[in-house]
């Protein structure tokens, strides 16, 4: 057999053709793994209350008789982060259906792919070192012209799948080919090479059913115990008038444990002085509350247990 | 087969039905060494006891290679044969002949067997009148020793008072402690050699244009014992018994039903060889005094006469149609060295023929896939191949062989985390050698052995900027086949196990991939 071998090895110098290998392959799938990815690029909730969630959906969620309303708010805020960003990476997960187009050492270009009737989509894709550039472009015609609409950058950790990176989505250059009523952006800059930690900057965004445009940031840190969601807004907290507060959240919770929300208000009818009033609220398994207080008797009376509380310490944003 | 013989002319018998059961084997026991003639000797006796040995062919069955399953079943017929045949009122002859191995016990048909014991009772029970057997094998002299009797010197047979005979006759190529022989010189046994010369004439001792039992075995005794006397393999004694009541004599052949007679004048003298052309063979020895006329009967054909001296040979070719009787005088005799001899040239080249392997060349159609399904599945899918190959089998059941197979199939191969499948055009060429063992070359025969091919695959990828990639490498194996021969015609299976060593992706792998082959054939 070793004879067989060395033979065959000798042989091999005489073949015709590039060697059998699956490499170039293999870089198809580095160049994809490169690319966002839907399922690491989420607010990955508690399970338990998202299923405590939909067993309870016909009593309604977030009834503030059972639920803490800055739980439910922070699993709306989720939840819609992982709405957009799974919309921008539908054009990711389009393209990984469909081998390159065109293939060159450090390079990859995927289509010109007819996304819809009358709208084409292209990928290309460059590769230096560790870092990978993208850009999505968009054309009413296979030949172009091209509108850059979506891009991005990443830089490989230990495996290309997990990174460093950001991309962003023009819905302005998106509409400029589709016609539809978009404006602003929307940038993710992530870090999944240990845990997942996303930035969802919205930045004079208004599509759907906005009705001004939306300018927010956003923070999502997770791992495989629990996670925090940093959000801010203005909302109408103490209705004693029409006047919106400004808040900042932060949410904290342990997998099947439970979580603890902490916000603080200004502005708004919180009378001059107050420039730090807190609310918490903290919740078991399955989000029921067991403990809610607040430094301003207006927003809400303390009751419940404190000690029940997965996290004993008032919390403030440290990412937005 | 069925087949009798002997010439029972014997004087009071109106209606003598003679049947003949001609057994010809080259394989014995697995231990042994097949033989190159034994078949071809039994086909030379068929030939002699339809011509001259008054068989009707339709009374005369020749086994070639046959297995004991076989041959029972023959006997079974047989003995139905010769009883109805009795039931007519006719007087029945059976002649058994078997050339083929042999021991002590029994008769090899390949790896089956027939003991001397069930061949015994086999003639016995028969229902024939008189029952003859003619064996040419090693040791065969078992089969009378076990009846009691012993060497039989040839002149002690004296059996021409002898008419109206009932019982049997078991005449032996060689005694029980001696090896038959087959002699490259004669291009067959001995035994056999003599005894077909006999019945074509040779042994007629007193010209009556009758070959008796007597004179046969005194022929054939004289012969065999004298050309085998400075054999490295020992003299040759064929043995006689004999079990007759009665009287009259057995004649074995009658050379007046010959379809042609070859007549030597009394003028000719000294030793004489007659060789067939046609078949290549020599039909007939004789040892002439000049005193008398002496007549061979012969099929139809072209003939060599030799007569034979230390130096050289005198000879003359001669052309006898059907029914014609011709002598010799006038005959054209030339003088001829013995490296010139015609006939000898004939006989080797018919002997190597018969030592040559038995070349086969085929053609077919299969698969060819990896083993391994990751293999198959990331690199190269299956795909359909046509073979072109030959293999010589060796008549000690080894056998070699070369080919060639060639294939291609489109398909497509997944690369894990790809979700798309890639599609790709496989070729693959594979240019082996073979060797290995089979099992005899009958009917049916499995083999099986090792292999080592070179392999040259090709991978395309349509519709893609990927050059084509390219696998060129040995890998052994290992082969095994099943075959089906009717005549010359082999229909097989051929299964292929390759081992493809080969370095892929960095990744020091082994491929095992077969081939799977129906395959059709034709067998020289």
């Amino acid at each position: 057999m070793r004879h067989a071998i060395l033979i065959s090895s000798a042989l091999l110098a005489t073949a015709c053709g590039e060697p059998v290998s699956n490499a170039v392959f293999e870089e198809d799938l580095e160049f994809l793994a490169a690319l966002p990815d839907a399922e690491q690029q989420r607010v990955a909730l508690d399970e338990e209350v998202e299923q405590a969630d939909e067993a309870r959906a016909a009593a309604g969620w977030c009834d503030p008789e059972t639920r803490p309303y800055l739980l439910c708010w922070s699993y709306d805020v989720g939840g819609n982060i992982n709405a957009h960003v799974l919309a921008m990476l539908a054009f990711v997960d389009y393209v990984r259906a469909w081998p390159p187009t065109e293939r060159g050492p450090d390079s990859r270009v995927w289509g010109p792919y007819e996304y819809e009737p009358g709208r084409w989509i292209r990928l290309d894709m460059q590769r230096s070192g560790g870092l990978y550039t993208w850009s999505f472009s968009l054309s009413p015609a296979e030949s172009g012209p091209w509108t850059p609409f979506f891009d991005g950058d990443h830089y490989r950790g230990e495996t290309v799948a997990r990174g460093v990176g950001s991309y962003t989505l023009d819905y302005a250059g998106y509409a400029a080919v589709t016609g539809e009523e978009a404006a602003g952006t929307l940038t993710v800059d992530y870090d999944t090479e240990a845990d997942t930690e996303l930035l969802v900057h919205f930045e004079e965004v208004l599509i759907g059913d906005l009705d001004q445009p939306l300018t927010a940031d956003y923070w999502y840190g997770g791992d495989e115990d629990g996670g925090e969601l940093e959000f801010s807004g203005e909302a109408n907290w103490v209705e004693e008038s029409d006047a919106e507060e400004l808040f900042r959240v932060r949410t904290r919770w342990v997998d099947g444990e439970g979580g603890r929300s902490d916000a603080t208000l200004g502005g708004g009818d919180i009378p001059d002085g107050w420039d730090d009033v807190r609310i918490s609220q903290c919740w078991g398994r399955y989000g029921f509350g067991t403990w809610e207080w607040s430094n301003y008797d207006e927003v809400l009376t303390e009751s419940g247990d404190p000690d029940a509380c997965v996290f004993s310490d008032f919390a403030e944003p440290e990412h937005i | 087969m069925i087949a009798l013989l002997l010439g029972l002319l014997s004087a009071g018998h109106a209606a003598v039905t003679r049947f003949a059961l001609v057994l010809g084997n080259n394989e014995g026991a697995p231990d042994t060494r097949p033989l190159y003639f034994a078949e071809y000797d039994a086909e030379k006796m068929y030939r002699i006891l339809t011509d001259v040995g008054g068989v009707d062919p339709e009374r005369a069955t020749l086994l070639l290679g046959a297995s004991r399953n076989r041959l029972l079943r023959e006997m079974g017929e047989l003995r139905m044969a010769i009883q109805m045949a009795e039931a007519n009122g006719d007087d029945t002859m059976l002649i058994f002949y078997y050339s083929g191995h042999a021991d002590e016990e029994r008769l090899e048909l390949g790896r089956s067997w027939l003991t001397w014991e069930e061949l015994d009772q086999f003639l016995r029970y028969s229902g024939a009148d008189v029952r003859m057997a003619f064996l040419d094998a090693c040791r065969s002299g078992a089969m009378t020793r076990a009846k009691g009797a012993t060497r039989a010197p040839s002149f002690i047979f004296e059996l021409s008072e002898r008419l109206d005979a009932e019982g049997q006759v078991i005449v032996t190529s060689s005694a029980r402690d001696e090896a038959s022989q087959e002699s490259d010189e004669i291009g067959g046994g001995y035994f056999t050699h003599f005894l077909a010369s006999a019945l074509s004439g040779a042994a007629d001792a007193d010209a009556d244009g009758k070959v008796t039992l007597t004179e046969a075995y005194r022929y054939v005794y004289d012969e065999t014992v004298y050309q085998t006397r400075e054999s490295a393999h020992g003299t040759q004694h064929p043995t006689f018994e004999w079990d007759l009541a009665g009287e009259g004599d057995i004649v074995l052949a009658d050379l007046d039903r010959g379809r042609a007679t070859l007549v030597f004048t009394p003028d000719f003298q000294g030793r004489y060889a007659i060789f067939d052309r046609d078949r290549r063979e020599f039909v007939a020895e004789l040892d002439l005094d000049g005193t008398r006329e002496h007549r061979v009967s012969l099929r139809p054909g072209t003939y060599l006469v030799q007569e034979r001296f230390p130096t050289h040979l005198l000879v003359a070719q001669v052309r006898l149609a059907d029914g014609e009787t011709a002598d010799l005088d006038g005959a054209s005799f030339a003088a001829v060295e013995y490296e010139h001899d015609i006939a000898k040239g004939a006989i080797q080249r018919r002997i190597r023929r018969a030592k040559q392997p038995d070349l086969s060349i085929h053609v077919g159609a299969g698969t060819r896939r990896f083993s391994d399904p990751e293999v198959e599945a990331s690199y190269f899918p299956t795909v359909v191949a046509g073979s072109i190959g030959a293999r010589w089998n060796f008549h000690d059941h080894k056998w070699v062989s070369g080919d060639l197979v060639s294939g291609a199939g489109a398909g497509a191969i997944q690369v894990e985390g790809l979700s798309w499948d890639i599609p790709v055009v496989v070729t693959g060429t594979t240019l082996g050698v073979g060797f290995g063992y089979a099992t005899a070359p009958r009917l049916f025969q499995v083999g099986g052995g090792i292999r080592m091919a070179g392999v040259y695959t090709t991978r395309a990828f349509p519709g893609q900027d990927i050059p084509t990639q390219a696998l060129l490498s040995v890998a052994p194996g290992l082969e095994a086949w099943v075959g089906l021969h009717p005549g010359n015609l082999a229909f097989e299976f051929d299964l292929r196990s390759h081992y493809l060593p080969y370095l892929v992706d960095d990744r020091d792998v082994g491929f095992g991939f077969s081939e799977g082959l129906l395959t059709f054939g034709y067998r020289f």
